[in-house]
């Protein structure tokens, strides 16, 4: 709760966390979208080792990698059994009644759970590294070049820092209003769901006056300090790419060369060389 | 005397656009001089934070005028110069700060004037030593007291280096010890030249005005120095004000004849007093 505001930032001080939190932000979008490219097991493989690599770089310890996949892991699962049991193919691994679970199945499910779990630890050491202040700025250097369509970019990063700067500030104010409901006898956290909903109302209510009351109040000190005062607004932080951070750029440049040219070219074949290569006859 | 703050015969009313009319403020006219300690004291809804938005132009007259150093506060090309001269601390010291730490809310004001870089950091410095929160550069207002959290939102202000200093009821929400503080960065920062401006209606606080103005239904019924207010019972009385447990105790003593005179506003002072009329 006190570090809420931080989010899920691990401090350290390790080479990951010092990058420039927009080559961060760029490798992530792109490693999110590679993932869908990722084909021969290999790859996987080759994903995973890169990933562990990186972890053991950032000095963020596996457990509190491996902890943000708990809050998602029933959809893994979810995802795992659904494609385990729905996709149909023509080798039966195993039957039961209705029940068929197909080698394209359990493929499809395992590549499935696995490139969902790649997504969450690669898109988590992100945030594990990087502030939200640190995101916050570098989203906003990315999208400078907006600002040529009259996109409201400063306004829309000052909006997300404020929204950071203000979530403890609601959670503090949430667990007060509830602790005076509860003295009042007000229970959450019995009765079946409609009920825990309806005890939640009497504490969104002042909930959002108070928030609209405080908006109001900041919105009057954002003007009392000239917010809008100039286009020309000064930027006090001031990013700089460094070597370092081109090297990294490079190197994940070459790793997303490798996940396209096996899925369009080799067609997934390090699978079958690397078969070759173990059960050599 | 220079005057810093103009206010002629203004008025203003509330909901005029939807026609509710709720007349705030009637005919106030008003100088702030430059380098003076001045209190506003009225009772709730008396239209003492109308008056203070008026100082810098974020509500602008029904009918009357405001300058700041001669500008009208109605010149839409001048605005932000009269708000950087005029900075303004209000009552909630969790609703003053946007950014997490204390040095990107202090940056606030000077970024939004484009000021160069390197000055700003200096700013950040300077504003912080003026409220004597130097180290605090890299903290967060989230875990400091009332009185911390609205020393930083001075700061906050100090960093567009205005003139005037408003503070409306900033200390109406902090307990004792946060009142003090800011109060005393307040006194020390008129000191050091800028003018301030303190809304308030606990009247302790305006002990060490150069002026108190006492405001009472949108008019202001009463100008005057401490000395003048504080012995004027049945003025405070008509304002629905209270006279502080010190002076209370000395008008009490008046009228029972112990003793006659000037009064005095500190604890030491008054002991002193008792204590020679035993
Ligand atoms: N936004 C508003 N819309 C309509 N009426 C308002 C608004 N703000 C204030 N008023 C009314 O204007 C009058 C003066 O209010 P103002 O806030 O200036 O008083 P105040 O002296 O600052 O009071 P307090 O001690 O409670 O802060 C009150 O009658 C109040 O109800
Ligand atoms: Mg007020």
């Amino acid at each position: 709760m006190n570090n809420i505001s931080f989010g899920q930032y691990y401090p350290s001080n390790s080479f990951i966390h010092r990058l420039d939190p927009r080559v961060k932000l760029i490798c992530a979008v792109i490693y999110v979208a590679a993932i869908f490219f990722v084909d021969s097991y290999f790859v996987y493989a080759a994903v995973l080792l890169f990933g562990i690599t990186v972890i053991a770089l950032s000095r963020v310890p596996i457990g509190t990698v491996l902890k943000t996949v708990k809050s998602v892991l029933f959809l893994i699962l979810l995802t795992f059994a659904l494609n385990l049991f729905l996709v149909s193919g023509d080798k039966v691994l195993w039957s039961w009644k209705f029940i068929k679970i197909t080698a394209t199945g359990l493929d499809y499910a395992v590549r499935m759970a696995f490139r969902l779990f790649l997504l969450i630890t690669g898109t988590s050491l992100l945030t594990l590294t990087t502030t939200p202040m640190e995101l916050t700025d570098g989203l906003e250097s990315l999208m400078t070049p907006l600002k040529a369509v009259r996109f409201p970019v400063r306004d829309i990063a000052l909006i997300m820092s404020i929204a950071l700067r203000f979530i403890p500030t609601l959670m503090e104010e949430t667990t007060k209003i509830m602790n005076a409901q509860k003295a009042r006898g007000a229970s959450f956290d019995t009765g079946n769901l409609l009920k825990r909903v309806k005890a939640l109302l009497p504490v969104l209510i002042p909930l959002f006056v108070s928030a609209f009351r405080r908006a109001e109040e900041l919105a009057l000190a954002m003007d009392s300090r000239c917010y809008d005062a100039t286009p020309n607004r000064t930027r006090r932080r001031q990013f700089k790419i460094n070597m370092v951070d081109i090297a990294v750029l490079l190197i994940f440049a070459a790793f997303i060369t490798l996940i396209i040219l096996d899925k369009y070219l080799w067609g997934g074949a390090m699978d079958g060389i690397i078969y070759g290569l173990i059960f050599k006859k | 005397m220079d005057k810093v703050i103009e206010i002629k015969n203004i008025s203003y009313k509330y909901g005029a656009a939807e026609g509710v009319d709720v007349e705030a403020l009637r005919g106030v006219s008003l100088d702030v001089f430059k380098g003076e300690f001045l209190v506003i004291a009225g009772h709730n809804g008396s239209g003492k934070s109308t008056l203070a938005k008026h100082m810098n132009g974020l509500l602008l007259p029904t009918s009357g005028e405001v300058r700041v150093n001669g500008i009208p506060t109605t010149n839409d090309a001048r605005i932000f110069e009269i708000r950087s001269a005029v900075g303004m601390v209000f009552q909630n010291p969790d609703n003053q700060t946007v950014a997490t730490f204390v040095e990107d809310d202090i940056a606030f004001g000077p970024e939004n004037l484009g000021v160069p870089r390197e000055e700003i950091e200096r700013r950040i410095d300077e504003a912080l030593a003026a409220v004597g929160m130097s180290g605090h550069r890299k903290s967060t207002p989230q875990k400091m007291s009332g009185g911390q959290k609205q020393r930083i939102a001075i700061a906050g202000v100090l960093a567009m280096k205005p003139r005037v200093l408003v503070l409306d009821e900033s200390t109406s929400m902090l307990d004792p010890r946060g009142r003090k503080e800011v109060v005393e960065t307040a006194r020390k920062l008129n000191k050091e030249g800028i003018t301030v401006v303190l809304i308030t209606h606990n009247t302790e606080e305006a002990f060490f005005a150069d002026r108190i103005v006492i405001m009472n239904e949108g008019h202001i019924t009463a100008v005057g120095t401490p000395k003048e207010i504080f012995t004027d019972a049945e003025t405070l009385n008509k304002n629905r004000l209270v006279l502080p447990p010190l002076l209370e105790i000395q008008r009490l003593l008046v009228i029972a004849g112990y003793c006659t005179g000037e009064p005095v506003f500190t604890e030491a002072e008054l002991s002193e007093r008792l204590i020679n009329l035993l």
